[in-house]
């Protein structure tokens, strides 16, 4: 009887086997498709959402400073006011009696010249903010003082003073708005000194001309600090001047902007210890039972804060971040073929990876161990080592600090989300000194959120600058798309910085 | 529709295209699954996680190889990580019997009979006669791709046939001894 090889009988009965499945195969990978749809749905959302968060912090960052600046110079305006008010009859009783000493004071500046230059030299060294002079000011002050006229000169010599008054940055909106609500006094201060500002302002300008060497403008700001000189002589005098409550008022002005300042932006770093609750594996499930450890990785990047209250504050930035962790135990052997049958579906394979199987030591070890027993003669070609998963991200946290202990040092809580944007996503087998590039993991969201919450210790060097230290713990939300069993990802890290008010 | 318009369309999530792709290959890769699994559910469920792969890996397609070639790898690749989850596929090393040999009068087994006994075999087994035997890979791609040695792959091999041809010969007596039963009672 002839005999026929059962690998025949096999494989002429079963060459292009096929059968109908049922109906409701069809109707279930429908209706996975469309959850999977839903899934990615979700992600344009959470982008939108990220960005207009990311669209928002910077727009509060850039515009707001202004409006802020704005209403912190009105009020300072209005400081002013009161204090003149309060001082109308304490300056305009100083004014009339040493009416007759300023001008000679101004005189004899202007007679000699190198006093001048000295005074404004003087003038300079004694009040910051009179560096930071309104240009602008002082060249219309210059202008108008050339020209000839009782109005135009009275003009001229408000603008000056107002602008000796320290309010550097003051428009020239708000430096009328102080003339006309102070008018009186300043006229009274005004009026004795118009005489002599111009005259001193001509010999300043004739003499530089001579010189060739100081610009009209300077000459301009130098007349336009001595004239506060002649006051100042006042107070020597004996009493009390408008200019000596304007620089106190600064000192208060000083003080009051550092406090109202709402924003604060600068640098941070933190060391970052990324691990997971759970025994799953976001690579495949045959290394479900293998020992993982999470990887210390560094994050650096800006911080920008805004006051919302004395008590709450709201920080955002952007943070550049990488997280990895370690698959330990892995065994994997380089096949000689490129089919990737033994190969993991989360990772897409490098094109000098594609031949690597890769597998669990800790799921093969009691098979493995029975196995060598019985079979000597078993070669086992493969490495043992590490799997190492990286993953770099931007981050933008949204976070809310409440402050508990605001003194020197502070105290303060802190909970928010953040958005992670994948930037760098990488696989390595190591072994020993063999280090192999395996591919990246394709189960790693593109968008990520992470839920935050810390606390933070600050020590306050200055009204400007602060150190901070934080320590945040964070719950990845969807970091994989595809897990086995139960993984979820958090990272703890202490982020440290500088904060700048400004 | 071509099949390369088909592909287009299942790459931008087109779900009509992606059920003629279905209608189109859902037989064939459900041989495949039958084979490999070790019941008819079994065999749907693998199915189904098949063409989910497909679905979501057809951008990776770049057209160069023959795309069922490339959708029944996805779907062998598919059901042996399904059972390489249950349980490790390796296997002791044993005495090599190279080719095993039945007689003719077996052949007439039918189709169903001879898959039952596939689905029967344990699962170490039954992947490496389908690998080997069914869809031609060597001792080297199925060691990678069962994660075992080329030897264990062939004393898998050995056994399988071993299992298989007691079930035939099992069946063959069985059925001549049906035979000559019937045979004698009409002769009473």
């Amino acid at each position: 009887m002839s005999k026929k090889n059962l690998d025949k009988i096999f494989q002429e009965k079963f060459s292009d086997f096929s059968d109908i499945p049922t109906e409701k195969v069809w109707k279930s990978i429908e209706t996975s498709l469309n959850k999977k749809k839903k899934n990615r749905m979700l992600i344009p959302f959470w982008w939108k959402l990220g960005g207009i968060a990311a669209v928002l912090a910077i727009g509060l960052f850039f515009i707001n400073p202004f409006k802020d600046d704005g209403n912190e110079t009105n009020t300072i305006v209005t400081d002013i006011e009161n204090v003149k008010d309060k001082q109308l009859e304490e300056e305009n009783a100083v004014d009339r009696t040493p009416n007759d000493v300023t001008p000679q004071v101004v005189e004899s500046a202007a007679s000699d010249n190198s006093t001048l230059i000295d005074l404004g030299i003087d003038q300079k060294k004694k009040s910051d903010s009179k560096k930071t002079f309104d240009t602008n000011a002082t060249m219309v002050a210059h202008d108008s003082s050339q020209k000839s006229g009782d109005e135009q000169k009275s003009t001229t010599s408000k603008i000056v003073i107002s602008s000796n008054e320290g309010a550097a940055e003051m428009s020239n909106d708000i430096i009328k708005d102080v003339i006309s609500n102070g008018k009186q006094s300043t006229i009274a201060i005004n009026e004795p000194l118009k005489s002599e500002n111009i005259p001193s302002v001509n010999t300043e300008n004739e003499k530089n001309t001579k010189a060739n060497n100081i610009s009209k403008g300077n000459a301009e700001e130098v007349v336009a600090q001595v004239n506060p000189k002649a006051p100042v002589k006042e107070i020597e005098a004996g009493k009390k001047s408008i200019y000596d409550e304007i620089a106190e008022q600064e000192e208060e002005i000083d003080v009051a902007e550092t406090t109202e300042s709402k924003w604060s932006a600068g640098p941070i770093i933190a060391p970052v210890y990324f691990d997971a609750i759970g025994e799953g594996s976001p690579v495949h499930s045959i290394f479900v039972p293998n020992s993982k450890s999470g990887d210390v990785n560094l994050s650096y990047g800006l911080a920008v804060s805004y006051e919302i209250s004395k008590k709450l504050s709201i920080k955002t930035g952007v943070h550049k971040v990488d997280y990895g962790y370690n698959t330990n135990d892995v065994e994997f052997s380089a096949s000689l073929e490129g089919f990737g049958g033994g190969q993991i579906e989360n990772i897409d394979y490098s094109l000098a990876s594609r031949n690597i199987v890769v597998e669990s030591k800790a799921t093969n070890r009691d098979s493995f161990s029975e196995n060598k027993a019985l079979d000597a003669a078993a070669q086992d070609p493969s490495l043992i080592g590490v799997m190492a998963q990286q993953f770099g991200y931007l981050e933008i946290p949204l976070e809310l600090n409440y402050t508990l202990v605001d003194s020197k040092f502070g105290v303060n809580l802190i909970g928010g989300l953040s958005s992670l944007f994948l930037v760098d996503n990488s696989v390595t087998l190591t072994s020993g000194e063999l280090i192999t590039e395996m591919g990246e993991a394709n189960n790693v969201n593109n968008v990520n959120f992470s839920t935050n919450i810390g606390f933070g210790v600050n020590y306050k060097f200055s009204t400007k600058l602060q150190l901070n230290i934080e320590p945040v713990f964070k719950y990845q939300l969807n970091t994989f798309s595809d897990t086995a069993g139960d993984f979820q990802p958090f990272t703890i890290g202490v982020y440290s910085g500088l904060n700048f008010k400004f | 529709m071509s099949l390369k318009e088909l592909i287009d369309k299942c790459k931008k999530g087109d779900r009509k295209a992606q059920e003629q792709l279905y209608r189109q290959y859902s037989n064939i890769l459900f041989g495949i699954c039958l084979k490999y699994s070790r019941n008819k559910t079994e065999a749907e469920d693998s199915l189904h996680d098949s063409f989910m792969t497909i679905f979501e890996k057809i951008g990776q397609y770049k057209s160069k190889g023959s795309f069922e070639g490339w959708i029944k790898r996805i779907t062998i690749n598919t059901v042996l990580q399904k059972y390489r989850k249950e349980e490790y596929l390796k296997v002791v090393s044993d005495n090599l019997e190279e080719e095993v040999e039945v007689e003719s009068v077996y052949t007439e087994i039918g189709l169903q009979t001879l898959l039952k006994y596939i689905q029967e075999l344990p699962n170490k087994y039954r992947m490496t006669f389908n690998l080997y035997v069914l869809d031609g890979y060597s001792h080297k791609e199925i060691s990678s791709m069962l994660g075992t040695s080329p030897g264990t792959s062939k004393s898998n091999l050995a056994r399988a046939r071993m299992i298989l041809k007691e079930k035939i010969q099992n069946k063959t007596t069985k059925a001549i001894i049906g035979i000559l039963i019937i045979a004698l009672g009409r002769n009473m």
